[in-house]
């Protein structure tokens, strides 16, 4: 039961954030394989099931455009951050450093109490 | 080896439409994109079971084209509650009917067997009654809520919401008037029946069968009778009262095992003294009583299942009202 819930709220938390790390790394242009590939590079695994369905979301929504274009003499689809997006990011990435501090608020002032009651903080591991 | 053109074709199927050529395309640059990767890893050429492999890790075609489309479903979250909660009514209101279908029918087989009349209550026409009209009430129900799901009535309906048009606080332990209507009905009903019906000494008739029941029927007699106005009281008072008390309770509780444990007696009883139809013989009609009792004898252990369960809910009740009395107290202090 633990691990399934642990599992669901792993997922949510990671479907928000999947949107914010494909549209900051779409600041520069890249295909689906390249883009998965730099995701995962930088700890952010994608799966292609979920990727190319959220590109093509995040562009019906105006933040991505994309073109059809030879490389290697393969027939590519280019994905690229839209002006609109690029906004987006800049909002998205506000509100994403104002709740990490939240929670980090958050835990500072429950292992503060917890030290005034003299017991033992553990929120803050591998933070 | 045409795994990767098979697999893309199965995708390809489920896929919308005016999609499918321009997602298709792009699945297939990345699996071959995938394929070269792992080709130049090994330092050849992928072999059938390599390119298996890295497709059953993408997932089935159906998995893999569902990912494309909009999340849908025929009843949403707004609705859904409501949609189960329509289900069940409908449900229990198609299973009445056909809850009393089946009881009069056994009553009628077992009379009718009594009598020598054979005749045989059509029970499969009775499932069958119940099984149509329930899957066409849950087939209107569906619809209903699929074409509400699909019309501005949703946000409307939800919109529209005003706080003080909101149910006034029920009490914690309330009872419903209705039920409290009905109970009081079918009480003075079956107590006027009773006692002018059953008053012993008893001799019943079922067409040409005669049924006379035992001395011993007088007590029976007189306990349902207090039985039923003791039940009957405690539905007046609650259809002025409409909350469960902790007395009235107790005395429902009090009252249920009671008429329980009647109930049960009434099948060790041998309350059948003698049964006679046209032409039949002595030995005949005592070995039909026998039987009668000896069936009956058979159903007292399910009497006291019936009766542990009506008795357990009872308490579950008084527990519960306990609880909630305790909890009143407990926000009244609080307050």
């Amino acid at each position: 039961m633990i691990p399934e819930t642990l599992e669901n709220l792993r997922m949510e938390l990671r479907r928000g954030c999947l949107a914010i790390g494909v549209l900051a790394a779409l600041r520069s242009e890249q295909y689906g394989y390249t883009l998965r590939k730099a995701l995962a590079e930088n700890g952010m695994e994608i799966d292609e099931g979920t990727l190319y369905p959220l590109l093509r979301r995040l562009e019906s929504q105006g933040l991505l455009t994309s073109e059809w274009r030879e490389h290697e003499r393969r027939n590519k689809r280019f994905y690229r951050l839209s002006a609109d997006g690029e906004q987006i990011l800049t909002q998205l990435l506000v509100e994403w450093r104002r709740l990490d501090a939240s929670i980090d608020a958050v835990i500072a002032h429950h292992e503060q109490k917890e030290q005034d009651d003299g017991s033992h903080p553990t929120l803050s591991a591998g933070r | 080896m045409d795994l990767i053109p098979r697999y893309l074709q199965a995708v390809r199927f489920w896929l919308p439409r005016q999609q499918q050529d321009d997602i298709i395309a792009e699945l297939s640059e990345d699996i071959r994109a995938q394929v070269t990767e792992r080709a130049a890893e090994l330092g050849h050429p992928l072999a059938e079971a390599d390119v298996e492999a890295i497709l059953r890790r993408r997932g089935s075609p159906i998995q893999v084209a569902n990912g494309y489309q909009p999340q849908q479903s025929l009843i949403g979250p707004t609705f859904f509650p409501m949609y189960i909660l329509v289900l069940k009514i409908v449900t229990l209101f198609s299973l009445i009917p056909a809850v009393v279908g089946l009881m009069a029918g056994i009553v009628s087989r077992v009379l009718g067997n009594v009598a020598g009349t054979g005749w045989t209550p059509p029970f499969a026409a009775i499932a069958g009654e119940f099984w149509t009209g329930w899957f066409s009430s849950l087939a209107v129900v569906t619809l209903v809520f699929a074409v509400l799901e699909r019309t501005p009535a949703k946000t409307e309906l939800f919109a529209k919401w005003s706080p003080r048009k909101l149910p006034p606080l029920r009490p914690a332990h309330s009872i419903p008037r209705s039920s409290s209507v009905i109970e009081v009905s079918v009480g003075l009903c079956a107590l006027v029946w009773w006692a002018a019906n059953m008053i012993g000494p008893l001799n019943l008739r079922f067409g040409s069968l005669h049924m006379a029941l035992a001395p011993v029927w007088t007590w029976f007699y007189w306990g349902v009778l207090l039985i039923t106005v003791a039940s009957t009281a405690i539905s007046v008072a609650n259809l002025f009262r409409p909350w469960w008390s902790t007395e009235r309770a107790v005395a429902r509780v009090a009252v249920d095992v009671t008429g329980g444990v009647l109930f049960c007696l009434m099948f060790q009883a041998h309350l059948v003294a003698s049964l006679t139809w046209t032409n039949a013989t002595a030995s005949e009609a005592a070995n039909a009583v026998a039987q009668l009792n000896l069936w009956t004898g058979r159903i007292f252990p399910w009497a006291i299942a019936v009766t542990l369960l009506t008795t357990g809910i009872g308490v579950w009740r008084l527990v519960k009202t306990l609880r909630k009395t305790d909890a009143g107290n407990l926000r009244a202090a609080a307050v």
